[in-house]
């Protein structure tokens, strides 16, 4: 843990910025119709859980963690995630 | 070190603590190789019950929002067709930044380069107010247009989900405002430690809340 910011950081801020965009184009594409549709709701969630997961382990520090409070974040990701696709999709 | 001493964080309750107990440490070293990291928990222990919970509060939220959205999708698609969605995308986009500015002064803070730290908490606030400034533009907008808290199953769960956020913004630009002053103070980062990244870890919360439910309100209802 040094003042030194790691490279990774700013590559997951590119990330974050790029999967934003991606998933607003995703969310605005109102001509899907039928399964494209679910398909693009599906996406549009992975691609919002994992930016979650992202700011988790790398902007929250939670890859350093201990393995409890590391495996806490991540069931909440996970289990959120799954849920919201059920909802949405079946 | 063994393994299981490894997963053993002392400042952290021990349901938090690694999977393996302290019982089966022996079975555990002798199957796993040993990891000399002991794993530093970011912040207070005690804040991560509140961050964890919080964040499960917010979930239940959405998880019965997207249950309600089931009963009549439809009407969830019109309403949701009606918000400002260019304003959630921006404002996703400002606390993504602001997260990362936080980051940032999380690493000068520590590299004790305390006038960056300051300047890059200050553009994190700043990331904050353009944030409010858009939601209650967005506020406004709705509002004149029609739509209230009464309006219908889904606008109520849309200025719930949406204030409750707001209000941890707001709490969370306290405690940035608060970080700051500790660097205008130049305190050192041994003794400012658990307080800074405590204050980085909710403002990285209230940025990842954001993004959930911009993604289920904002997009995937008016799919």
């Amino acid at each position: 843990m040094n003042g030194a910011l790691p490279r990774r950081v700013t590559m997951v801020f590119a990330g974050l910025i790029i999967a934003t965009c991606i998933t607003w184009w995703l969310g605005s594409e109102s001509k899907l119709t039928g399964p494209a549709l679910g398909m693009a709701a599906t996406l549009t969630i992975l691609i919002a859980f994992t930016k979650v997961y992202f700011i988790g382990r790398d902007f929250m520090e939670l890859r350093c963690a201990p393995s409890g409070l590391r495996a806490a974040f991540n069931v909440w990701v996970g289990a959120v995630a799954v849920a919201a696709i059920a909802l949405v999709v079946i | 070190m063994t393994h299981a001493q490894a997963r053993i964080d002392p400042d952290l309750p021990e349901f938090l603590w690694g999977s393996d107990s302290v019982e089966d440490a022996p079975r555990s070293a002798s199957l796993r190789p040993t990891k000399t990291r002991p794993g530093h928990t970011p912040g207070e222990a005690g804040l991560w019950i509140f961050i964890l919970g919080d964040m499960t509060l917010f979930a239940a939220l959405l998880i019965v929002f997207l249950w309600e959205r089931r009963s009549d999708p439809v009407a969830f698609a019109e309403s949701s067709h009606q918000l400002i969605q260019p304003i959630g995308a921006a404002n996703t986009l400002v606390l993504v930044v602001s997260s990362y500015l936080v980051v940032r002064a999380v690493f000068a803070h520590r590299g004790g380069r305390y006038p960056q730290a300051r300047r890059l908490v200050g553009g994190a606030v700043s990331c904050a107010a353009i944030f409010a400034g858009l939601k209650a533009f967005e506020y406004y907008s709705e509002i004149s247009a029609g739509h209230t808290p009464s309006s219908g199953t889904f606008f109520t769960f849309y200025f719930v989900l949406t204030g409750l956020h707001l209000l941890h913004v707001i709490v969370g630009t306290a405690l940035l405002l608060a970080w700051q002053t500790m660097l205008t103070r130049q305190r050192p980062w041994t003794e400012s430690q658990k307080v800074a990244e405590g204050i980085g870890s909710y403002w990285h919360m209230v940025d990842l809340l954001w993004v959930a439910i911009f993604a289920l309100v904002y997009l995937v209802s008016a799919e």
